[in-house]
């Protein structure tokens, strides 16, 4: 068995195409996807949680999403990061935060441009992954809005009673229903190479991150590249959106199913639609 | 003399009336089945067949820049990586 592993930033695309057995995703994006669709889909293992948090200027006074109305924010898109926080900050903040609001100013560009945005004070926050901002988190001119560092963090804190949910994922493994149920011994294969994976992440995340610096949005020929490295290991660290297991189980699905109902509430999915299918492939000897 | 004529021409058209008569009586006889015989012939042919391993299945991963995936390309975890 032989693992053909494409990347692309259209990996959607590419899936939808029918060139791809399966693709990674969040599992608030799958909803939007099915509605696309008339696949039937499975979610059957998960990698990395919600990690785009909400950047502004330190010194800006913004603390919650309520400072921000009628502000310029920088987005990637309208899915993603995005629709999870427009998701979540309809339930507690009861703003419209999407693409075309009339509450923001919400511009599209990528993370990067994004970060220079930010950078030059051109948007008053951002939806950013941490690696594009990286000399301003060292130097301290840019925070994290509630202080979390990812979408997965505030869904914890906010709709998890107990507070330890890992969930809202970044990247969860999909596949369509039809590809799955005739390819067991291909999942089980697939799952054990990213099981593999995510450990050699667990133990060598400094080497790692060494080894890849542009990965991390590090510049190894740049004076401060030390400083740098210092100050992404130790973010993911703290907010480390990687999981302990790309095996789903059956606890973590019930608890991460009333995502799709918070969704329906919301109006980021309709109501009559269905819940992703989810699917716990045991671990290999379970 | 003329009566041992006679007589002898009798004889000679007896004989051939009796002979015409044996042949006629030959052809309108029924014609005997004729009897079909099938041959099988078995012809064995050697045919060399070319017996080719199952080929190996392919999973196909589609995911956006990762530095886990380049990672596991480097270790050999993934054998190989393309990037569109």
């Amino acid at each position: 068995m032989r693992l053909n592993a494409i990347s692309t930033w259209d990996e959607f695309a590419f899936f939808a195409g029918g060139h791809a057995d399966i693709v990674s995703t969040g599992d608030y994006e799958v909803p939007p996807l099915m509605e696309e669709s008339d696949e039937d889909f499975v979610i059957f293992g998960i990698y990395n949680l919600g990690r785009v948090p909400i950047w502004v200027k330190c010194d800006s006074g913004y603390e919650t999403i309520q400072d921000l109305k009628g502000k310029k924010i920088g987005v990637p898109g309208p899915l993603s990061s995005t629709m999870i926080w427009g998701v979540m900050l309809a339930e507690t903040e009861g703003v419209d935060f999407r693409v075309g609001s009339d509450e923001f100013d919400v511009i599209v560009n990528s993370h990067s441009a994004n970060g220079e945005l930010l950078r030059q004070g051109e948007i008053d926050a951002g939806v950013i992954i941490p690696e594009a901002v990286l000399p301003e988190i060292t130097s301290g001119e840019v925070c994290l809005l509630y202080g979390v560092g990812g979408t997965w963090e505030y869904y914890r804190d906010h709709f998890d009673p107990e507070k330890k949910h890992k969930g809202v994922p970044g990247n969860i493994f999909l596949a369509k229903k039809e590809w799955f149920e005739a390819n067991p011994k291909a999942i089980d294969f697939f799952l054990a190479v990213w099981e593999e994976g995510l450990k050699g992440w667990k133990e060598n995340r400094e080497f790692i991150i060494r080894s890849y610096p542009e990965d991390h949005g590090l510049d190894p020929e740049s004076e401060t590249f030390e400083a740098d490295l210092q100050t992404i290991t130790q973010y993911l660290t703290d907010h480390d959106w990687f999981v302990d297991t790309v095996y789903l189980d059956e606890e973590w699905i019930e608890l991460e199913t009333p995502v799709f109902d918070l969704m329906r509430k919301t109006n980021f999915m309709p109501e009559e639609q269905e819940n992703p299918t989810f699917v716990a492939v045991p671990p290999p000897g379970n | 003399m003329l009566k041992s004529n006679k007589t002898f021409w009798l004889c000679i058209i007896l004989l051939v009336g009796v002979s015409v008569l044996a042949a006629c009586g030959q052809a309108a006889a029924p014609a005997a089945p004729a009897a079909v015989e099938t041959v099988v012939v078995e012809k064995v042919v050697e045919k060399i067949v070319e017996v080719t391993p199952e080929p190996p299945t392919v999973v196909r991963f589609v995911f956006a820049p990762d530095p886990l995936l380049r990672y596991m390309e480097d270790t050999g975890i993934i054998a190989k990586r393309s990037i569109i």
